[in-house]
């Protein structure tokens, strides 16, 4: 049976009502979890760093598992991958799914990573907004567009009117 | 908002309240935050880290952060009814050995995504409502998470992919070893490094007016100050951390959203702590075994940057009270600092 989605949450993206899941079906789509080596080693990730990471990524599996969601959690130590896009590349190619989805990551680096990784595999990167935050990436950077100074304060107030708060 | 567009309380902006101080008597008894001690998810990650990261720095061994959102709501409710309150007023103050104060300790919740900003403005709104806490203590909070946080997200994307190579200042002193030690005898330095790397946490004013402003002045290199920001801190993911190490507290990205560098001496950290009087350096001291080495290297960057300096408003002031010196004060600052940037360990 074919994989539909494929839906790839990094240690940052611990949500349930994360957009990464709309419209997430059990019967054709997957979660893929990993605990990479290079993501404690890229910088010398401190001990309690690390340690919050993957307690707080692997309580999140044990959510994802109780909405009987099927997952692929990739745990440090049982597997040879070191980083994020290795161990993606080895799953577009055992699942073959239709589309890789992913919220937009919190680094660059991973994103391009990520859809590096896609590209090569010739799967569709759906990368979704991460309706977490609430002014949204593209609306940001629009009004930031032609600008060489930007203030805080501005935007601030722009968002207090914005949210009616 | 009210009706009409206007904020509340009439001013869009509480600062001015909230820069207050313990005063000499410390800030007393303070409200304990809940405690999240590792249960067995959390200590066989604890295991793994261990195992494959045992040579990295820190400690674990006191582990006490929200790993689940049910803690994480646990952690959000408790700041709201015991802190918020008092948090706006001092929550510029440092204290020794107070590695928490009055900060809500919600922010690696936040950027692990186990809370959402909206009910977190929410939970901070509704104790204003009640009549709960004062306008300067919700506003200065919602200012962090409905102002810095999603624009510092914003700056991130826009300056991207550029921002990681950003020096404006062309600074390249190497980190000082400890910075992951903790072993330093400026004992500001040693409260805001040693606390980081037991808890994983320090609060904005230690980790901007601390930590940063010593690497700002200091001249280190910004590609190595931003490695161990994203290295040290629970809450750390390159979006919120970047924009803050280089645009915030390193000034290296050509001013795109500051008005001028945050550089400060030793007589800010003596206004804003106690951590001087615990010191071998004397904040007011600029020569000899006793000299302060933020004093020193605040000056020492006011004159190193004198030019940019005295070509921005915000900060003339700062060249005109080195030049009140006389050249050869400035001379032996110079050579003081000069010592000291040769001998980083010996800090």
């Amino acid at each position: 049976m074919t994989l539909r989605h494929l839906v790839l949450v990094l240690g940052d993206q611990l949500s349930l009502r994360s957009a990464a899941f709309e419209g997430f079906d059990a019967s054709c789509d997957r979660v893929l979890m990993v605990e990479a080596p290079a993501e404690s080693t890229h910088v010398p990730s401190t001990k309690m760093r690390s340690a919050l990471f993957l307690s707080a990524m692997r309580h999140f599996a044990e959510d994802v598992r109780a909405q009987a969601w099927p997952l692929d959690y990739l745990q440090l130590g049982s597997h040879a991958f070191d980083t994020i896009a290795d161990a993606l590349a080895d799953a577009l190619a055992r699942h073959a799914p239709q589309a890789l989805v992913l919220v937009e990551p919190g680094e660059w680096r991973l994103e391009q990573a990520v859809l590096r990784t896609c590209k090569a595999a010739g799967v569709r990167a759906d990368l979704r907004d991460d309706l977490h935050f609430l002014c949204a990436r593209r609306d940001f950077i629009d009004e930031a567009r032609g600008k060489s100074r930007l203030v805080m304060e501005a935007f601030y107030r722009r968002m207090r009117v914005r949210t009616a708060c | 908002m009210q009706p009409g567009g206007e904020p509340v309380g009439g001013q869009w902006n509480f600062d001015a309240e909230n820069r207050g101080t313990f005063g000499r008597q410390g800030p007393g008894l303070l409200p304990r935050p809940p405690s999240f001690p590792p249960e067995a998810i959390t200590q066989a990650a604890i295991a793994d880290v261990e195992q494959h990261f045992g040579d990295h720095y820190g400690s674990v061994d006191g582990f006490d952060w929200p790993v689940t959102r049910a803690q994480a709501l646990e952690a959000l409710s408790d700041f709201v009814a015991h802190r918020l309150q008092d948090f706006g007023r001092v929550q510029d103050a440092m204290w020794q050995d107070e590695p928490f104060l009055y900060h809500a300790l919600i922010s690696s919740s936040l950027n692990l995504k186990l809370l959402d900003p909206r009910e977190v403005i929410d939970a901070a709104v509704a104790r204003y409502d009640e009549g709960a806490v004062p306008i300067e203590a919700v506003e200065g909070f919602v200012r962090q998470i409905l102002g810095w946080r999603e624009f510092i997200r914003g700056v991130y994307w826009w300056r991207m992919p550029g921002l990681l190579e950003a020096n404006a200042l062309n600074h390249t002193a190497p980190l000082p070893d400890w910075y992951w030690t903790g072993d330093v005898q400026m004992n500001c330095m040693r409260n805001a490094v040693g606390q980081t790397l037991a808890t994983g946490y320090a609060h904005h004013i230690q980790r901007l007016m601390v930590t940063g402003n010593f690497a700002l002045t200091f001249g280190m290199a910004p590609a190595q100050v931003h490695a161990w920001y994203l290295s040290v801190y629970v809450d750390a993911v390159e979006w919120v951390e970047l924009p803050n190490t280089l645009g915030m507290a390193l000034y290296a990205d050509g001013a795109c959203f500051v008005t001028k560098p945050y550089a400060a001496g030793g007589a800010y950290i003596h206004r804003m702590s106690n951590y001087c009087e615990g010191c071998r350096y004397k904040p007011t001291s600029r020569r000899g075994d006793d000299a302060c080495p933020m004093t020193v290297m605040y000056w020492d960057f006011v004159a190193r940057h004198a030019p940019m300096l005295e070509r921005n408003p915000r900060t003339v002031m700062m060249v005109k009270n080195l030049a009140r010196f006389g050249a050869d004060e400035v001379a032996s600052i110079r050579a003081t600092a000069e010592r000291m940037r040769a001998q980083p360990d010996a800090l």
